[in-house]
């Protein structure tokens, strides 16, 4: 983690903190701006605006404690203050805005890559299926950080806003589009660009791979990515374990279809409960 | 003409003279400002202005421990913020000069 990283974190722990002591009304119109501020920040320095919102709620707080409440402080309008401090944000650099890209990049990928891995044959990478995955997956990050930010200011009478049925429907229904187009991606992108690789070629790059996955987890103490990090452990060990002969006599071609459903399923719910945990750690900040 | 469209240009300096005169920090800002007669100053007005003066280097930030409890953000005024203080004053009294000859 960077000096930075770790001032991010810092100042965001402290921010959590703070943001407890706000109460009723006070409490609400903070965590309104805070959601705006930080879903319009994508493409801003991550520490200036968290900074900022950490001096907003301290001063939030000591006008609390003198009587004032949030309206009467900073004005009725705090999407008009939101838009003002964003508009003044400091951009963030092109290493942060590469890493951000690089992320949902990264995971699908990964989610891609270790599909074909798990495939029999020779290990095949169609680079156009794989370019067309990044271009969608950057869309769904900037889709979803929008959405929320347009969201986050909705009247309070709008239907999206007031019914949580619907806003699970729209959710499900977007999500489901998006897993139709990335499975369509992958069954219908025709092989233009192919690249084949045969054993031991496959089993050494799918080593090295997973070897800077694990360091770049690890070292960066990505902990967003704790969860899926078994899943993507557990199918690639069965890939390496069917393009390796002498394993593959040992374990017996019938059981590695049973392996690979028991790693695809172990994975997933290991994803899914460890996800959770840390989504309720989030949400308890 | 309302009252916000006169004071836009105003504010910036007023908030640069504020922090030249001693360390000071977005809430307290408002509070002096009332105090001096900005009844209508909200804090929605004066942080844009902070971020502004900073991205200038007018005006630096730094988190430091206040008295009262957490750490918080500290404004002091820069060289070059002092140089635009001396203008803005210099150009301010030009302006209240030629006003006050109109409205004698």
């Amino acid at each position: 983690m960077s000096s930075k990283d770790k001032k991010v974190e810092s100042i965001r722990n402290k921010l959590n903190e703070s943001a407890k002591k706000l109460k009723g009304e006070n409490a609400t119109f903070f965590d309104d701006l805070r959601d705006y501020l930080i879903t319009s920040s994508i493409f801003y320095d991550e520490l200036d605006v968290t900074e900022q919102t950490y001096n907003v709620c301290i001063d939030l707080i000591e006008a609390q404690e003198n009587g004032q409440t949030a309206q009467e402080y900073f004005g009725k309008n705090s999407r008009r203050l939101a838009d003002s401090m964003i508009k003044n944000f400091k951009h963030a650099g092109y290493r942060e805005i590469i890493e951000l890209i690089m992320l949902p990049i990264g995971i699908y990928w990964a989610i891609s890559f270790i599909s074909d891995f798990a495939a029999t044959g020779p290990l095949k990478i169609n680079i156009f299926e794989y370019l067309l995955i990044a271009l969608l997956s950057v869309g769904v990050v900037v889709v979803v950080f929008k959405t929320i930010h347009k969201f986050i200011y909705l009247n309070e009478n709008n239907l999206v806003r007031k019914s949580k049925v619907i806003q699970f429907i729209i959710g499900t229904i977007f999500f489901g589009c998006i897993i139709g187009v990335f499975l369509a991606i992958s069954m219908l992108t025709p092989p233009i660009w192919i690249i084949k690789l045969t054993y031991p070629g496959d089993v050494i790059l799918m080593l090295t791979i997973i070897a800077i996955f694990l360091g770049w987890i690890i070292i960066g103490k990505k902990r967003e990515l704790y969860s899926i990090t078994p899943f993507i452990v557990l199918m690639a060990a069965v890939g390496i374990l069917q393009r390796i002969p002498v394993l593959l006599a040992i374990v017996g071609s019938n059981n590695i279809k049973f392996l690979a459903a028991g790693a695809a399923i172990g994975g997933f719910l290991i994803n899914i409960i460890w996800g959770r945990i840390e989504m309720k750690k989030i949400t308890r900040n | 003409m309302s009252k916000t469209q006169m004071l836009k240009g105003v504010l910036e300096g007023c908030v640069l003279q504020l922090i030249s005169k001693h360390e000071t920090y977005g809430y307290q800002l408002v509070q002096d400002l009332r105090t001096a007669g900005f009844n209508d100053v909200i804090g929605g007005t004066i942080y844009p202005i902070l971020q502004k003066l900073e991205k200038k280097k007018l005006i630096s930030g730094v988190m430091k421990p206040s008295p009262e409890g957490p750490s918080r953000k500290y404004f002091s005024v820069t060289s070059i913020g002092q140089e635009e203080l001396t203008i803005f004053m210099r150009d301010w009294q030009k302006i209240n000069e030629s006003v006050k000859q109109i409205f004698k």
